[in-house]
């Protein structure tokens, strides 16, 4: 214990030596309960950030990190993105083995330099180098030491010095060094000190944390934020290009995106033609927004291209008349100006998307997006466009884009709003299926569903992306059943705010029941059982549940004749804070039903809560795969 | 990395090309938009009205140079082909030399208000993509798209690799009307054409040319030979489960240099025998150069590895233990070395070249024989069994041979066993490179048997109540791939994934996995269930977790053969008392099937004897290829096997 306390004191006092570790990476100096439960364990681990000007700055790292098994083994790898804003100017990199001893180091010809433009883009200025040294005698450290030139100060680095579950930590120190006259800004979560500041010719800000045992890797566990420790960085006056910008606050940091786009919403006469031929017949101002969201999504595409500045400033709506394509920026841009021409103001909004993606630092201004959506305010609500998809219905926006902070930019500056949330009663998905059963087994079922608002997003993109050929493959190898053949389907699409995906199915499935003898079992849950199943043990985070919905399932299986119910499967209904869930059976006459409901709630709990949670999904993975015995009649 | 050379001398120049009737660029009539269904697939997103292309030489400052056309037409028919209109061309662009591409044109054509509308790309939209150090894209995308539009392009790329004629690929992600291939060669060069793919060619001619090289002042008339390859009405390339690879069904063809014969020069037999090439590869610095030699440096370090043993087969084992647990493969896919093998063991990685040639020197430094092999991996596609055809494979094992017994050895994966080889070399035959007696080595998915045995017992225990435990050896492929599966994800998971094939009354506990580290052996798991017997009427599923529960053969209709990685035989026991207070209400009956008459069979025998149940189901395919024709047969027998293992065992209680 003591020595650990040691360790601790002399990475306080090192501080202000940058770099001062004594690189001895012998494995057996790890703290046993750093061990525990650990796949790597970052040895020591030193961010410098040096601001120069608003518009340069040293980025400086060295990172040592313990590889203890297979597992860790992606931790020892590097890779870092760079394009012309950011760029690397140099990397340093040792490998030792299990008692420090240096193995080797690395040679630049070993360093892979590849480009980070992507299938779905055109064009763009990233690219990764990255380099590896394949070794796997375990445990074993790599070292790297890497500095970046930043030539802007509108994307800081920030500090997480936990990097995964079951990843342990030893030291990890952050420092900012920043001229007296710059303020930058900070703020620092599971961090309960202020940073150390020293002065000299520059201001110093140090952070640093030592023995972080491994963090277990749990179901729904809360964000990163809340339960390890970080830090976020970002600038006041900031240069990009030749843009000058300050992200002080969420105001300003808009008024610097609007600065990009500004007058770049001038569209060719034929189009101008085009628009009010389209839109001046029309009064209500929603079905002109959606004729025009309509123009927008026949006539244009989404291809991305992100060079220099164009990473951040939109294309003209002239350049995308002309090619009739354009990414984000460009698209939403082009919207905005056909919406502008037919007399409706709408604002440029970013966004950060993507499922689960939803995570802003709401009190910390700073460039925290990589999407652009437009939003028109109107007198009573609001309609959301995403301007990149052909096919989404104007005012709906998909688990892409809903619940989340958004950055509203306008001349007037930028505002963060809150985009739509879709509750449990919007997320529908309520099912009807109305079958027959023979003595062999086999089931023929009509199969009705409703999947609504984010119960249809997937569906809606595959369908929306494949062909009816396709989808039907599809259906005939993507349902949960042993054996069965689609003999039709049909999907209907009724657009709105909340739009409907109504799925018809005619399905044949040989030997759905098993029949023993003279019995035959049933499923009568046919297409509706849960799969999830969580881990009983203890918990050591609270527990937060996203995305909340209702399951409405109803079933109603005719039998052969000659039958009678041998076992009949109990009801069960279960009632818990993260939801209810009810599932009856009855046969009446020739005919056994089944119904069931399922309302999942979202949201946080705390990690008490844990083993009910566990019972909950158990409860219901087994009720969910009760069976019907039916037994042939005597005689 | 390496490169076959071929060294052109001469340099040459050439004289007018005579150019054939082709399509015409731009066109394009407003009768070309009046189908919006193409009778060849009438879902499809996108057709190809055609593709065609060519290969000719022409002569170069100090050579010869290879120029590929081609010329491809569009037709967009929904927003799903959109992506279709994004065009991407690789180059080869080394420090010295590198391909151009010449005469890039591209255009989208609507028919607006019964007109034909024509927008062209401009050259400021074509950007470079340096993707590494060796290739670059050239990438564009088409301006003024819709669905209906019409796109076309053009382009002629320039290569200075002579040896190297662009491939063809007939087949692609949308139904080709028509698709052509002409390909001129001249005299002095020879080469061995690979079809690949089930679909037929429609056009197959060969007709004979004169072309004239210059070099110097000097001219070189030469005759020619021109091959015209096409295929019509092509469909689009599905995929499908059970297929090795997908390359080896994209119907296309490649081409590969054999012969040089210029003229006052002996000629050059490029591609040669097996003899030959094996003889060379023994000498080559690339490849087995190495092995054969004296390495003392090896000496010392292989006396340490394999100490006092004296055995020629334990002091292998231990020399494969050692390379395969201290090296890494940073590459499956090669057939060369990287770094002389002396840099290979100081740097402790390389690719399976590397590795495994590293491995063959080791044993021979040991007084063992041991041989290189080389094959081709079931994801590269097939061998050519015949022709030495270095470019089609991809990989070397190494063959050891112990008092006239042979051991086939891969220490490139650090979880395979001594003589143990990875399902993706079961690829049909590899090829031992021998001088003498360069043979083929029978590596089929065929000859190989997954084995796979699980016994269960239930008793009724005074302690536990009725209580059973399970015992499963698994097969060397399924081994090796719970082994991957554990080093990346915890044991915790992998219990809560097999819990979730006991519901209701039954519940597992206590997993035990012995041999997970010795990979010699197959891995075995073992656990306890123990089952409620509360209720009036006991259903048991006899099979438990290993029932087939679903049919593996899912998809109603198949275009390609079956190719599954090795034949099987799956046998499960089970002796199960009668739980206490019950007696048998029902049972199955016993079954036999089998799967074309002698390709595998289903067996399903069960029986009673006082108060004891005993099933045995075995599942056998004692192949693993299987004809398209064969599929639905195929589907019909495992269909049956699920339908057999769904059965049921019915207690009644009696007390």
């Amino acid at each position: 214990m003591k020595s650990i306390l040691s360790i601790l004191f002399l990475g306080f006092v090192s501080h202000a030596f940058a770099g001062g570790n004594d690189n001895n990476y012998d494995v057996s100096l790890i703290n046993a309960a750093l061990l525990k439960d650990a796949n790597a364990v970052k040895r020591y681990e030193l961010i410098r950030f040096e601001i120069k000007d608003p518009g340069s700055a040293v980025y400086y790292y060295k990172r040592a990190v313990t590889i203890l098994n297979e597992k860790g083994d992606r931790y020892g790898v590097w890779s870092e993105a760079y394009d012309k804003i950011n760029n690397i100017r140099s990397v340093d990199a040792i490998l030792y083995d299990a008692n420090g001893k240096k193995v080797k180091s690395l040679k630049n010809a070993d360093i892979a330099d590849v480009s980070g433009t992507s299938e779905g883009s055109l064009a763009d200025d990233v690219r990764y180098k990255f380099h590896s040294f394949h070794y796997k005698v375990y445990p074993y450290t790599v070292e790297y030491e890497v500095e970046f030139k930043f030539h802007s100060l509108m994307f800081m680095p920030g500090w997480m010095p936990v990097e995964d579950n079951n990843f342990a930590v030893e030291k990890s120190i952050m420092e900012v060094i920043a001229p007296k006259d710059y303020t930058f800004r900070y703020k620092a979560f599971q961090y309960d000190k202020q940073p150390v500041i020293t002065e000299g010719k520059e201001k110093t800000y140090h952070w640093e944390v030592n023995n972080i045992a491994g963090m277990p890797d749990e179901y729904a566990s809360p964000e990163w934020q809340r339960i390890t420790p970080t830090l976020v960085l970002g600038a006041t006056n900031f240069e990009i290009d030749k843009y000058k910008g300050d992200m002080s606050n969420w105001n300003d940091f808009g008024k610097f995106i609007y600065s990009l786009k500004e007058s770049r919403d001038l569209l060719p006469d034929e189009i101008k033609k085009e628009i009010h031929e389209l839109t001046d017949g029309e009064t209500d101002v929603k079905k002109k927004i959606e004729i025009l969201y309509k123009y927008l999504q026949q006539n244009t595409r989404y291809i991305s291209i992100q060079l220099g500045i164009g990473g951040w400033q939109p294309f003209d709506a002239s350049y995308v008349s002309a090619k009739k394509y354009g990414d984000c920026k460009a698209l939403t841009n082009f919207m905005y100006s056909l919406l502008k021409e037919a007399g409706i103001k709408s604002v440029y909004t970013l966004i950060k998307a993507g499922r689960n993606k939803k995570l802003i630092v709401q009190d910390f201004a700073s460039q925290q997006f990589n999407h652009v959506i437009l939003s028109v305010p109107l007198a009573k609500d609001t309609v959301w466009l995403e301007c990149t998809s052909n096919s989404l219905p104007a005012g709906y926006l998909s688990n892409f884009t809903a619940d989340r902070y958004a950055l509203m930019v306008t001349e007037d500056g930028g505002k963060l709003v809150r985009s739509p949330n879709y509750k449990m009663k919007d997320n529908v998905q309520s099912r009807h299926i109305k079958a027959t059963l023979d003595e062999t087994g086999k089931l023929m079922a009509d199969v009705a569903t409703d999947y609504k608002a984010l119960q249809q997003d997937e569906l809606f993109s595959y369908i929306n992306a494949h062909t009816k050929k396709e989808q039907l493959d599809h259906l005939k190898e993507d349902i949960d059943l042993p054996n069965y053949d689609i003999t039709s389907f049909d999907y209907k699409s009724t657009p709105s705010r909340l739009p409907v995906l109504s799925e018809t199915l005619k399905m044949v499935a040989e030997n759905y029941a098993q029949v023993s003898g003279k019995r035959i079992f049933i499923l009568p849950n046919i297409l509706n059982k849960t799969s999830l199943q969580l881990k009983d043990e203890e918990r050591q985070y609270d527990i937060d549940l996203p995305y909340e919905f209702s399951d409405i399932d109803s079933v109603e299986i005719a039998l052969p004749n000659g039958y009678v119910t041998e076992s009949l499967p109990q009801p069960a209904t279960i009632n818990s804070k993260f939801g209810a869930y009810k599932i009856d059976y009855k046969v009446v006459g020739n005919k056994v039903t089944m119904v069931r409901s399922f309302d999942k709630k979202s949201g946080k709990f705390p990690k008490a809560d844990y083993k009910e949670l566990v019972k909950f999904y158990s409860d219901m993975y087994k009720a969910d795969r009760a069976k019907v015995v039916l037994v042939k009649k005597e005689g | 990395m390496k490169v076959i050379g071929v060294c052109i001398l001469i340099g040459l120049c050439s004289v007018s090309f005579a150019q054939k009737k082709e399509p015409k660029f731009g066109d394009i009539k407003p009768e070309d938009f009046k189908s919006t269904v193409y009778s060849i697939d009438s879902s499809a997103n996108a057709v190809v009205l055609f593709d065609i292309g060519s290969s000719y030489y022409e002569s170069i400052q100090g050579g010869l140079s290879v120029i590929f056309k081609r010329h491809k037409r569009i037709r967009i028919l929904n927003k799903n082909a959109f992506d279709m209109a994004t065009i991407g061309i690789t180059l080869y662009s080394g420090r010295s030399t590198e391909e151009r591409i010449e005469d890039l044109h591209a255009a989208t054509y609507n028919l607006e208000g019964g007109q034909v509308k024509t927008y062209k790309l401009d050259k400021a939209s074509i950007f470079k993509d340096q993707v590494n150090k060796y290739f670059i894209v050239k990438k564009f995308t088409l301006p003024n798209l819709k669905e209906g539009s019409i796109i076309e392009f053009d382009y002629s790329l320039n290569s200075p690799f002579p040896n190297f004629i662009h491939p063809w690929s007939f087949q692609g992600s949308a139904p080709v009307l028509r698709s052509e291939y002409e390909v001129t060669i001249p005299n002095i060069l020879d080469f061995i054409f690979n079809k690949i793919g089930d679909l037929p060619l429609d056009i197959n001619d060969v007709t004979n040319g004169n072309q004239t090289f210059y070099n110097k002042g000097s001219t070189f008339p030469t005759s020619t030979v021109i091959h015209k390859f096409g295929m019509k009405n092509v469909p689009a390339i599905k995929k499908e489960k059970f297929t090795t690879t997908l390359e080896n069904h994209i119907s296309r063809i490649n081409f590969q240099l054999s012969k040089i014969d210029f003229p006052g020069v002996p000629s050059q037999d490029v591609m040669r025998n097996w003899y030959a090439v094996s003889k060379d590869l023994l000498k080559d610095d690339d490849f087995g150069a190495d092995i054969s030699r004296h390495n003392g440096w090896l000496q010392d370090e292989m006396k340490i590895v394999t100490g006092t043993e004296s055995s020629p087969l334990d002091k292998a084992k231990k020399i494969f233990a050692y390379i395969r647990d201290n090296m890494t493969c940073t590459n499956h896919s090669s057939i060369y070395l990287s770094n002389p093998i002396k840099k290979v063991f100081q740097n402790k990685n390389g690719n399976v070249a590397d590795i495994n040639l590293l491995l063959t020197a080791a044993l021979i430094n040991q007084g063992l024989k041991a041989e290189p092999v080389l094959l081709s991996t079931r994801d590269n596609g097939k061998a050519n069994d015949i022709y030495p055809v270095m470019s089609l494979l991809n990989y070397v094992i190494c063959c050891l041979k112990i008092n006239d017994k042979e051991y086939y050895l891969d220490a490139s994966h650090n979880k395979l066993g001594f003589g143990k080889l990875d399902e993706e070399c079961y690829n049909g035959s590899a090829r031992l490179i021998n001088q003498d007696l360069p043979r083929l080595i029978d590596l089929s998915a065929d000859s190989v048997m997954e084995y796979k045995v699980t016994n269960v017992f239930f008793i009724n225990d005074a302690k536990e109540g009725f209580s059973g435990t399970v015992t499963t050896k698994l097969g060397d492929f399924e081994s090796n791939h719970l082994r991957e599966k554990l080093a990346k994800e915890s044991k915790a998971d992998y219990i809560k994934e097999l819990k979730k094939d006991y519901v209701g009354e039954i519940k597992m506990s206590d997993l035990e996995i012995d041999s997970l580290k010795s990979f010699e052996d197959p891995v075995t798991l073992k656990y306890n269930l123990t089952m409620d017997t509360k209720d009036d009427m006991l259903y048991v599923d006899p099979i438990f977790a290993e029932a087939y529960k679903e049919n593996p053969f899912k998809s109603a209709e198949r275009n390609y053969p079956v190719e599954m990685p090795s034949a099987m035989n799956e046998v499960y026991i089970l002796r199960m008392e009668i739980p206490d207070g019950y007696k048998v209400e029902e049972m199955p009956k016993s079954a036999r099937v089998n799967l074309n008459e002698r390709e595998g069979s289903f067996e399903y025998m069960i029986s009673k004897s006082d108060n004891i149940i005993q099933l045995r189901s075995t599942v056998k395919l004692k192949k693993a290829n299987f004809l398209t024709e064969d599929y639905q047969t195929l589907r019909d027998f495992f269909a049956y096997i699920v339908k057999k293992h769904s059965e049921q065992i019915v207690f009644k209680n009696v007390k």
